[in-house]
């Protein structure tokens, strides 16, 4: 953080390239919304620049900026009435998260997995969608997720626990062709 | 530690909680109960089918990393990123040790302006003002030698 307060063009760019794309995930869940969840890392980002001077050695940049991602994406759901999400943010969602496929009934198969997994996720309440995030998506400890979502390691598991059982119930009728695809 | 006993009722039910809130990924876990968690699977059937399960259901969640694209937006985050100052030379530093206010062209224009006044007003104007002078004094001369003007109100009276 030192050398991006002093204007290090390279740290500024590598702090961007590892962070950005995970943020933008994560405000993307919460929000629903690409172009919101982009705004809000951008956001993030341009916190940090500021704070940059003052930055205390102790803090660990990524919780940072995920917690703050957080409360920026918590302000804007609070603004938005979720309800209006939009088919075409949904297809965003899918198109956006695919990752690598060899072959195209491959790609399509996967992307079929990728669409169900996220509309699963979809479904969960907004904090269930953040702690799952956190911890399985971002590999967060349970302390730092906890602490981006201001609450204790208890709810944070407790919240978990309710994902996970969610998602099983909501994946499992095609839970066993899922599996099957992505073993 | 009895490799394939069973697991106590205790540790199946603390087993099956971590991989209810964690998963299966051991990197998850919380990092005081690893070793617990890891000695467990490797000692009991059981807990490995524990987390077998669980690990299928990790490996479902890993299809949507909710990673999206977004490197359009890195040049114009990084435009608003700190910018670099641009270290002063030694002239530069000399002259701010100088004028350490604002800019130094600020004085030097106005010391500048009042200077070129100053020469242009000493080049144009002594010829005006030394005639008029030469002139006054002339005056004054003739006056007093020819007294057109001259009081002849002494105390001791009018001279002739």
């Amino acid at each position: 953080m030192a050398r991006v307060a002093q204007g290090d063009a390279n740290a500024c760019r590598l702090l961007v390239q590892r962070h950005l794309n995970p943020l933008v995930g994560l405000a993307m869940r919460m929000t629903e919304s690409k172009s919101e969840a982009e705004d809000i890392a951008q956001e993030a980002f341009v916190r940090l620049w500021k704070q940059s001077h003052d930055w205390q050695a102790k803090a660990k940049v990524s919780t940072w900026l995920y917690r703050v991602v957080h409360n920026l994406s918590i302000d804007a759901i609070r603004r938005k009435n979720r309800q209006t999400l939009s088919e075409n943010d949904r297809v965003q969602i899918s198109e956006n998260t695919t990752s690598t496929q060899k072959t195209q009934d491959q790609m399509l198969h996967q992307q079929d997995i990728t669409r169900q997994v996220e509309t699963a996720i979809s479904h969960l309440p907004e904090r269930q969608r953040t702690a799952i995030t956190l911890v399985h998506h971002r590999d967060m400890s349970n302390k730092d997720a906890a602490h981006v979502m201001d609450i204790s390691v208890d709810a944070l598991e407790s919240l978990l626990a309710r994902a996970r059982r969610s998602l099983k119930e909501i994946l499992s009728e095609s839970r066993k062709d899922l599996l099957g695809a992505a073993s | 530690m009895m490799p394939n006993s069973p697991l106590s009722s205790k540790d199946r039910t603390e087993l099956t909680y971590l991989f209810d809130c964690y998963g299966a990924y051991s990197h998850h876990w919380p990092e005081e109960k690893r070793d617990w968690a890891s000695n467990l699977i490797d000692h009991h059937p059981e807990a490995k089918v524990l987390r077998d399960q669980a690990l299928e259901f990790d490996r479902l969640l890993d299809q949507s990393p909710a990673e999206p694209d977004s490197v359009h937006l890195i040049n114009s985050i990084l435009a608003q990123a700190p910018q670099k100052k641009q270290q002063p030379n030694q002239e530069q530093s000399i002259l701010h040790k100088l004028w350490p206010f604002e800019s130094i062209w600020r004085p030097i224009s106005a010391l500048t302006t009042a200077g070129i006044f100053g020469i242009l007003l000493g080049t144009t104007s002594p010829a005006f003002l030394y005639q008029q002078e030469a002139i006054e004094m002339e005056i004054a001369y003739l006056e007093f030698s020819l007294g057109d003007n001259f009081t002849n109100n002494f105390p001791e009276g009018e001279i002739d």
